[in-house]
C-alpha cells in the first residue's frame, strides 16, 4: 500500500491514558490502514501539521479533539483552523470531551465545518463507525 | 383871576394851615386859585412857567388798575362836566418810582357866578398799601388752597358751615349754596354728624388740634376714606377751621404694608425652617423660635456672639467666603450644607441658605438666613452608605462562592469525569480482549487512573477543608520567621540555580492562620523558583506594606512570565499549566487563592512574558474585618 492509501488520524488530548486506549482501539480496527498521531496539547499539534501536510492522502484525514487542555483550548485551535480554509474542506474534525456543559454545547454551532460530538466515555465500536462511514 | 407872586395862592389862614387835609380850590378849567400848606406838601405843587392846572402839573392813577387816568378821567373833571360833587375818590400819583395815594373830596361851588372846585384830600397812602399786601396775600391764600387736594371749611362751634376753600368745587358734597350756614347735622347722617360735632367742641375747649378718619357711606364716594382735622382758628372766637382730605390710597398701602408685614411675621416666626436676620459682622438681629429649637441657643445668646463662634472650624471659611461675596453683590445667595455647634456641645448638619438685604443705594444691610436641620437625613445617608458597604462585601462574598461553585463544577466535569471515563474505558476493552498482553497493560492504566483518581480526590479534599474553615487558628504571624521556615524547603533548589532572595518585611507581623499564610509563602517561592529563565540567575524580591485596607504581600521574580492577556483568567484555577516543558500539576495557585479568599483577601498577579511575575496577596486580617462590617 502506498501513503497515498493510509488514512491519517489526529488525537488531541491531554490525558495521556486516554491517548493510550484510543490508540489500543485503532489497532484493532483493519478496514484499511491507519497512520495515528496523538498530542497532548493542541500547541504541540499545531507544530506537526505545519510541518507535515496530512491531505496528500485519498482519504481524508479524521482529527479528535479534546476542549480542555492547557495552554489552548480545542476551541481555540477551531478559531485557528476556522481561518485555514482549505485544511478544514479537506479534513473531518471531531470534538471529543466528557463536558455536557451548555456553553459547549452552544460553542459547537458557532463551528459548521466540526463534524461531530463525541461524549466520554465511548466505545471503540463508535469510533469504528465513523471510520468506515468516511471516505 | 390873579395870581400872587408865584402864580400859586397860599390859603393863609390859620386853621386852614393847621389841617391835616390839603385843601386846593381851582377855577372851572382846573387853574389852581389857593391851596394850603399841607396840599404843597402833599403833592408838592410849584409853580411853573407854563401852567398851574392841576391836571396838567400831576398825573393821577387809578387805584383798581393802576392805570394812567387822562385828565377827563379825574374826578375833577367829572364833577364839573356832571355838575355832581365826588366823594372819597382814591387816586395815585407816582413819587420817587413809589404810589402815593390819596382819597379825595371834590365839591362845586359858585362864587361870583363862577364855577369851582373845592378840593380837599389826605393822604391814604399807607392804607392802600396795606390792603395791597392783603390782597397779595388773599391771592398767595387762594393759590395755595388751589395746590391743595383738600376741602377747608369755617365752622363754627354748632357746626355750622361758614366759608369754604377748595381748588376743586367737584370735591364738595353740596353746592355752597345749599350748605352755607347750615350745620353738620342738617347736612350729614348722625353716625358723622355727631362725632364730627364732639371733635369740633373738644377742639375749642383743648385748643387743640384733633382728627377723625372715616369711611363714607355716601353713594358717589362708596368705600373711600376721608381724615377729618379740626383746627381752633385763634383770631376767630368759637370758630375751627374743617380739614377733609381723601385717605384712601394712602389707607390702602397702609393695609397692604400692614397685610405684608403680617404676612412676613407669620412666615418667619411660624416657619419650619430656623430663620435669622443676621448682621454684616455676623450678629444675629432677629430670630424665630425654630433656630433656638435646632441650635440651641437663645435670641439673645445668638444676638451677642458671631455666627463664627458656632460653626465648625472646618465650615467657618467656605461659609465667610460666600457671605463676602453676597455683601459684594456677586452673587445673590447660595446655599450650603454645614455644620453648627449645639449649645449642648455637639454638631448639627444643616442646610443654610443666605440672601442678602440691600437699600436703595445698593449697600447691603443684612443677611436673610434660613437653616434646615439635616443631620437626620445625614445620618440615615451614613448608614445606607455604610449598609451599601456592607452589602457590597456580602455581594463580593457571594459572587466568590458562586465563582467557587461553579469552579468546582468544572472540576467534576473536567477532573473527576475525565478519569472515571478512562476507567470504564479500559473496563470495558478488559472485558472483551483476548490479548493477554493488551489485558496487562490496560490493567496497569487502570492503576494509574486509580491513582490520579485518588490524587485529585486528595488536592480537592485540601480545598474542601479551606471551604469548611471553622477550625483555622488565627494567631500573630512574624512573616520574616515563616519566610525563615519555608525557605528552609527549597534550599537545594536556591543552591542549584543560584537564586538570590531579598527580603523588606515593613509589616512585620500579621493576625493570620499560620499554615495558610506558610502554605502561600512556599507556593509563591516554588513558583518564582521553577519557572525560571534559563539565561539569568533568578532574583527574587519579597516585600510586605501596609495599605489602607490591610497589608499587601508581594512575590516578584525575573522568571519567564505569563502571557496574562491569554491566561490570567484560567491562572489561579484547578490543574491548570501555562508553562510548556514543565511537569507541574497546577494546583498550588487554585489552593493559595482559595486559603486567601476564604478569608476576605485578594491575589493578583502582572507579569510580561521572559521578563518576570509579581503576585500581588492582599490580606484582609480579622482586625480589619471586624470594624468593617460593624459599619
Amino acid at each position: 500500500m502506498t501513503p497515498e492509501t493510509k488514512r491519517t488520524i489526529i488525537l488531541i488530548d491531554d490525558n495521556a491514558i486516554l491517548r493510550t486506549i484510543f490508540g489500543h482501539m485503532l489497532q484493532g480496527f483493519t478496514d484499511y490502514e491507519i497512520d495515528f498521531h496523538s498530542f497532548k496539547n493542541a500547541l504541540d499539534a499545531l507544530d506537526f501539521l505545519d510541518n507535515n501536510d496530512i491531505c496528500q492522502s485519498l482519504m481524508p484525514p479524521i482529527l479528535f479533539v479534546d476542549i480542555n487542555m492547557p495552554f489552548m483550548t480545542g476551541w481555540e485551535l477551531m478559531d485557528v483552523l476556522e481561518n485555514r480554509t482549505d485544511f478544514i474542506k479537506r479534513t473531518k474534525i471531531f470534538i471529543v470531551s466528557s463536558s455536557t456543559s451548555k456553553s459547549d454545547q452552544e460553542q459547537l454551532a458557532n463551528y459548521p465545518f466540526i463534524s461531530g460530538f463525541i461524549l466520554k466515555p465511548f466505545g471503540k465500536e463508535s469510533i469504528y463507525e465513523i471510520l468506515k462511514k468516511i471516505d | 383871576m390873579h395870581l400872587q407872586r408865584d402864580s400859586l395862592s397860599v390859603l393863609s389862614d390859620q386853621t386852614v394851615n393847621t389841617r391835616l387835609e390839603g385843601l386846593i380850590t381851582t377855577t372851572d378849567d382846573g387853574t389852581i386859585l389857593l391851596f394850603n400848606k399841607r396840599a404843597q406838601e402833599l403833592l408838592d405843587l410849584e409853580s411853573t412857567a407854563t401852567t398851574n392846572k392841576l391836571h396838567d402839573l400831576i398825573t393821577f392813577y387809578s387805584a383798581d388798575d393802576l392805570s394812567e387816568l387822562s385828565p377827563t378821567e379825574t374826578p375833577f373833571f367829572s364833577a364839573l362836566s356832571k355838575n355832581q360833587n365826588q366823594n372819597e375818590i382814591i387816586l395815585g400819583r407816582k413819587k420817587d418810582q413809589e404810589f402815593r395815594w390819596y382819597q379825595f373830596n371834590v365839591h362845586l361851588t359858585i362864587e361870583d357866578n363862577k364855577k369851582g372846585l373845592s378840593i380837599s384830600f389826605i393822604d391814604v397812602s399807607k392804607l392802600v398799601n396795606k390792603n395791597r399786601v392783603l390782597e397779595d396775600k388773599q391771592h398767595q391764600l387762594q393759590l395755595l388752597v388751589a395746590s391743595l387736594n383738600d376741602l377747608v371749611f369755617e365752622v363754627t362751634d354748632t357746626g355750622v358751615f361758614k366759608n369754604y376753600w377748595t381748588n376743586n368745587p367737584d370735591l364738595l358734597f353740596y353746592t355752597p349754596e345749599e350748605f352755607l350756614n347750615k350745620s353738620l347735622t342738617e347736612l350729614f347722617p348722625p353716625d358723622l354728624a355727631v362725632p364730627a360735632l364732639q371733635l369740633i367742641q373738644s377742639s375749642l375747649k383743648l385748643d387743640r388740634e384733633l382728627k377723625m378718619d372715616f369711611q363714607s357711606n355716601l353713594k358717589e364716594h362708596k368705600d373711600k376714606w376721608y381724615r377729618l382735622q379740626i383746627k381752633p382758628i385763634h383770631r376767630a372766637l368759637n370758630r375751627v377751621a374743617l380739614v377733609i382730605s381723601d385717605i384712601t390710597k394712602q389707607v390702602e398701602s397702609n393695609e397692604k404694608s400692614k397685610f405684608n408685614e403680617h404676612k412676613f411675621n407669620q412666615a418667619f416666626y411660624l416657619s419650619g425652617l430656623g430663620i435669622s436676620l443676621t448682621s454684616l459682622e455676623g450678629y444675629c438681629i432677629e430670630s424665630n423660635n425654630m433656630l433656638t429649637k435646632i441650635l440651641g441657643y437663645s435670641h439673645e445668646e445668638m444676638s451677642t456672639t458671631k455666627f463664627t463662634d458656632r460653626t465648625h472650624p472646618d465650615d467657618i471659611d467656605k461659609d465667610v467666603e460666600l457671605r463676602e461675596k453676597l455683601v459684594r453683590g456677586e452673587i445673590e445667595a447660595f446655599t450650603l450644607q454645614k455644620r453648627y455647634l449645639h449649645k449642648l456641645g455637639h454638631f448639627v448638619w444643616c442646610s443654610v441658605t443666605v440672601a442678602a438685604v440691600f437699600d436703595n443705594a445698593n449697600t447691603a444691610q443684612f443677611l436673610i438666613v434660613q437653616v434646615q436641620d439635616i443631620s437626620e437625613s445625614k445620618k440615615n445617608i451614613e448608614i445606607l452608605k455604610r449598609q451599601k458597604i456592607e452589602s457590597d462585601l456580602v455581594k463580593i462574598d457571594l459572587e466568590t462562592k458562586i465563582r467557587q461553585l461553579e469552579e468546582f463544577a468544572n472540576i467534576l466535569a473536567h477532573d473527576l469525569k475525565g478519569p472515571l471515563s478512562n476507567i470504564q474505558m479500559l473496563i470495558d476493552e478488559i472485558k472483551v480482549t483476548d490479548d493477554e498482553k493488551i489485558k496487562a497493560d490496560f490493567m496497569n492504566l487502570l492503576d494509574i487512573s486509580s491513582d490520579n483518581l485518588t490524587e485529585t480526590l486528595h488536592d480537592l479534599g485540601g480545598i474542601l477543608d479551606i471551604k469548611s474553615n471553622n477550625s483555622l487558628i488565627y494567631e500573630q504571624c512574624n512573616f520574616l520567621d515563616v519566610f525563615k521556615k519555608v525557605q528552609q524547603q527549597f534550599l537545594e533548589e536556591i543552591q542549584q540555580k543560584n537564586a538570590t532572595i531579598s527580603i523588606e518585611f515593613n509589616v512585620k507581623d500579621i493576625y493570620y492562620p499560620k499554615i495558610y499564610l506558610e502554605s502561600i509563602l512556599s507556593n509563591l517561592l516554588s513558583n518564582a523558583l521553577r519557572f525560571t529563565a534559563k539565561d539569568r540567575a533568578p532574583r527574587i524580591e519579597i516585600h510586605t506594606h501596609l495599605e489602607q485596607e490591610g497589608t499587601l504581600l508581594t512575590v516578584k521574580d525575573n522568571g519567564l512570565g505569563i502571557n496574562l492577556p491569554k491566561y490570567k483568567s484560567e491562572l489561579f484555577m484547578f490543574k491548570k499549566v501555562f508553562h510548556r516543558g514543565f511537569e507541574t500539576k497546577g494546583v498550588g495557585l487554585f489552593l493559595i487563592r482559595y486559603q486567601i479568599e476564604s478569608l476576605g483577601g485578594k491575589i493578583d498577579v502582572q507579569s510580561k512574558i521572559d521578563s518576570g511575575s509579581t503576585f500581588y496577596v492582599k490580606f484582609l486580617e480579622k482586625a480589619y474585618k471586624d470594624p468593617l462590617i460593624q459599619l
